[in-house]
């Protein structure tokens, strides 16, 4: 028997007793299943942990994880490529990626993030944990200086009561209603080489340009690598705020770099308006600034 | 998916959010398949890993590559070539899910040294004519076969008869996926067959030399 024979023929015996072989769990994970197969497939599942774990792998990954990869996505195009010539030097790119990227013959270069499982798996839960569907909101900082990575800001909550399907800069500030949760996870594209500190201030009124913003202290949690987590109820967050819209103004960064007040805050993130979504960059190298905006409602509303 | 076009690649590229958006919902649901039938695979449900989350991560870290350095990777898309973006991304990501797979040292799947050894030292043991005919005649000697050389390779040695046999990919994708050269490919398949072969020289053997019982008939391929 020739060798091509007996190998198509092990192929062939593969197959069919390969459960992954099923070109439904392709047709699953791009959702292009019916419910009746959906439901096909989960009885498949029932009493069979192989079957299960296919299903598991195979339905479409969460709305949060494609708005995520899009965040970085967005993030990393903003990074300014070795060699540039800008604000950012180029020995600070190159040496920036040469502490924590790896850079292969193919040309192109990943960036590890040790921190990133256990941030997704934060924000998920946080995600899972909202009654409502999750609204994402994200902004991109500038480029990596003075040992302080790219940051990309996440905002998940609210009380969207469609899915959506277009951009999120596109669908309005999040809606905050009482009981609801919101979770903002600012986010390194790199780890952080130095101590890094967040400081908050909160802009009634969503116009940051006619100032009157004050400090705003919500629970924070920095993780090692500098991630910033802010989450926690309605009432947690913003206990006393009157609903209405609001501009939520974070900087991030060296501890002693961080500005001293809400006018400063404002002044540093730059002169977008405040109907913007995208991050101005910081005028200091050792802090990034962020806006975000949300809507405090009522319970009637 | 026939909406992807070399402008939306260079819109997403150029930093164009809709065009991000875009990309990355037409690009996940492959991106997603393809990385998960490589870790289910390996086994890793099996091991209580949380599979979804591991795929969530992946699929994630698929996009960090496609997008690093300005979409370089992406834009190294050229449908001239004659392969789709679709493609051209699973590719890329099996490739990643192989790398992290690679990466677990602590894996009871980690490669196994000795594997190209055991194979080649079972290069000689050929089957006699007409044997391998037989066995493979039988759908239940076949699965047999095919069970038994699952159990005797390594992690790598798996992925080499997935691509190749069960899901029949050219030496160039295996090569793109495993990072491997072609005349690595190729030995590859011919220890898979030798060691088939072996295998199945084992099984016929072992069928002929089982004693039968008076009146028991023997069981034609």
């Amino acid at each position: 028997m020739k060798d091509d024979d007996l190998l198509r023929a092990l192929g062939r015996a593969a197959r069919e007793d390969d459960l992954l072989a099923d070109p439904r769990w392709d047709a699953l994970a791009a959702g292009e299943l019916s419910e009746r197969e959906v439901e096909a497939l989960k009885a498949l599942s029932r009493g069979d942990p192989e079957a299960l774990g296919a299903f598991e792998a195979f339905e479409p990954v969460a709305a949060e994880v494609r708005e995520a990869a899009a965040a970085r996505a967005r993030a990393m195009l903003q990074e300014r490529p070795v060699g540039s010539v800008g604000s950012v030097g180029a020995e600070d790119a190159g040496g920036a990626r040469g502490a924590r990227g790896t850079r292969g013959a193919r040309g192109a270069e990943v960036v590890r993030l040790p921190g990133r499982r256990k941030l997704l798996a934060s924000v998920l839960a946080g995600a899972a944990a909202m009654a409502a569907a999750a609204v994402v909101w994200v902004m991109a900082g500038s480029g990596a200086r003075d040992g302080l990575p790219v940051y990309a800001l996440a905002v998940l909550g609210g009380e969207q009561t469609e899915r959506h399907g277009g951009p999120p800069e596109a669908e309005g500030p999040p809606r905050i209603g009482p009981g609801s949760r919101l979770e903002i996870v600012l986010r390194p594209v790199t780890p952080a080489q130095v101590p890094v500190a967040v400081r908050g201030f909160l802009v009634s009124g969503g116009d940051v340009a006619a100032g009157g913003g004050r400090p705003w202290e919500p629970p924070v949690e920095i993780s090692a690598e500098g991630s910033v987590r802010i989450a926690g109820s309605r009432e947690a967050l913003f206990p006393g705020v009157a609903p209405g819209e609001i501009t939520l103004v974070l900087a991030v960064g060296r501890p002693e770099a961080l500005p001293a007040d809400a006018a400063r805050a404002v002044a540093m993130s730059g002169a977008a308006a405040p109907s913007e979504s995208a991050a101005a960059p910081s005028e200091s190298a050792a802090v990034q600034v962020f806006r975000a905006r949300v809507t405090l409602v009522s319970g009637g509303q | 998916m026939s909406d992807i076009t070399t402008d939306l690649v260079r819109q997403a590229t150029a930093g164009d959010r809709r065009a991000v958006r875009a990309l990355v919902e037409a690009l996940t649901p492959v991106i997603q398949a393809r990385v998960a039938r490589v870790l289910l695979r390996a086994g890793g449900a099996a091991r209580g890993r949380e599979v979804r989350q591991e795929v969530g991560d992946l699929v994630q870290q698929v996009f960090e590559r496609l997008f690093a350095d300005r979409g370089a990777t992406l834009l190294q898309w050229d449908p001239a070539r004659g392969m789709s973006l679709l493609n051209f991304v699973g590719l890329l990501a099996e490739r990643e899910a192989v790398t992290v797979l690679r990466s677990r040292r602590k894996s009871p799947f980690t490669e196994d040294p000795m594997e190209r050894e055991d194979l080649e030292r079972g290069a000689g043991s050929g089957d006699r004519e007409g044997e391998i005919e037989r066995l493979v005649a039988s759908r239940e000697a076949l699965s047999c076969l095919v069970r038994a050389m699952k159990a005797r390779l390594s992690a790598q040695g798996l992925r080499m008869f997935t691509w190749l046999l069960v899901e029949e990919r050219s030496v160039e994708e295996v090569c793109a996926v495993e990072g491997m050269s072609a005349d690595a490919v190729y030995a590859w398949r011919s220890r898979l067959t030798r060691l088939a072969r072996e295998i199945g020289a084992e099984i016929t053997s072992d069928t002929a030399t089982v004693p039968r019982k008076p009146g028991e008939k023997a069981r034609e391929g």
